[in-house]
């Protein structure tokens, strides 16, 4: 058989069972948004039925558009314990879901689709837990944070954050409640682009993860061989937060990363 | 170039090291649930309408059968079409997976 004997595709016409299983079902309502900045924000959306997750692991989120499912994948920050999923969402320019998603209000239904996802906690795993997430990388790991929170033994737990802008630094009162609460968290924001106007009452660190980890992890007292390191965001920060961990001595199987690539 | 992205919209395709595999690990991890078979298949098939391009199957794949179009195989372009005429017409994708199933797998 060559490629040229193949005959054009054939029109859609599937055997009733197999439309049946991909029928799409708007299944879930938007109840609420909190606007970071203009590109940026949390949105909440409740599911008719539980939806089922672990932390860490990622949904769909879908709208239909000139009568046809789009979908992009977000990993809930909130608890599986709740009902109502919490979404940290990034606007692209063009992109062909996230303008839509930008005019979605109170009482709209959308599509959200079964949890997936291998980036999730170990059980009973009393290492400690290092997390580092640039911008809305930082959904999962709220999720798992209050996880780890939940659990009778807490191990130390460390949260690096890099953002462009401080406004994007999502959660970060959750987690100032968490640590008024006594939780041992560590927590370091990081800011990429400290001479943005947006950016002038920024006092902490300031520069990209890769380069100011050594710092990061001095600051934190991280100890490598008995740490779990979670990355999460743009794959170029992940993958160089990975290489300056293995340099650390944190070892390679001890490292998990999900990467966001730029969904549109 | 036959089987183009531009031509299927297809992001990714799952080729002939799936046929008789049940693995079946991409689909825990797909997004979208853009991959699908049914009992009379002997491979997983990828919808070209749904697919997202995240290429969460080619990594969690065992059997490296889940590529992007763009870097499909030459010696597998055939089954690009596969994957966009499963969702068209079941019957007709399974044909010729039966007949590339008989292909001898190049050894790479």
């Amino acid at each position: 058989m060559t490629l040229r004997q193949l005959p054009p595709l054939p029109a859609r016409r599937l055997p009733p069972r197999v439309e049946h299983r991909l029928a799409v079902e708007l299944n879930a309502t938007v109840v609420g948004r909190t606007d970071l900045t203009d590109a940026v924000m949390v949105l909440r959306v409740r599911p008719d039925e539980a939806l089922p997750f672990a932390a860490g692991q990622y949904v769909s989120l879908g709208m239909m558009l000139d009568g046809r499912l789009v979908q992009r994948p977000y990993s809930p920050a909130s608890s599986p314990a709740q009902r109502e999923l919490e979404l940290l969402v990034r606007h692209v320019r063009g992109g062909e879901l996230t303008p839509h998603l930008w005019r979605l209000a109170n009482g709209d239904r959308v599509r959200l689709g079964r949890a997936k996802g291998l980036f999730r906690l170990e059980d009973d795993d009393e290492r400690q837990h290092l997390f580092v997430a640039t911008g809305t990388g930082v959904a999962p790991m709220i999720a798992m944070i209050g996880e780890l929170l939940q659990r009778p033994s807490q191990p130390k737990i460390t949260l690096l954050h890099g953002v462009g802008h401080q406004r994007e630094l999502a959660f970060a009162d959750r987690i100032g409640a968490w640590q008024r609460a006594g939780h041992r968290i560590s927590y370091l924001p990081a800011v990429s682009r400290p001479e943005h106007p947006e950016n002038a009452e920024w006092l902490a660190w300031a520069g990209r993860l890769t380069a100011l980890l050594p710092e990061l992890l001095q600051e934190s007292s991280c100890l490598p061989p008995r740490t779990v390191a979670y990355l999460c965001g743009n794959p170029a920060v992940v993958s160089g937060v990975r290489d300056g961990l293995m340099r650390h001595g944190v070892p390679a199987d001890a490292i998990r990363h999900e990467e966001y690539w730029p969904i549109s | 170039m036959a089987y183009t992205r531009e031509e299927w919209n297809m992001a990714y395709v799952i080729a002939q090291p799936c046929i008789d595999h049940n693995e079946r690990a991409c689909l825990d991890v797909c997004p979208v649930d853009c991959i699908t078979s049914e009992a009379a298949d002997r491979k997983l098939y990828v919808d070209p309408d749904l697919c997202i391009d995240c290429g969460a199957c080619a990594d969690a794949c065992p059997n490296d059968a889940a590529f992007r179009a763009d870097k499909l195989p030459a010696e597998w372009a055939e089954f690009a079409w596969v994957d966009a005429a499963w969702y068209r017409d079941p019957a007709a994708a399974r044909q010729v997976v039966e007949e590339l199933a008989m292909a001898p797998v190049p050894s790479r």
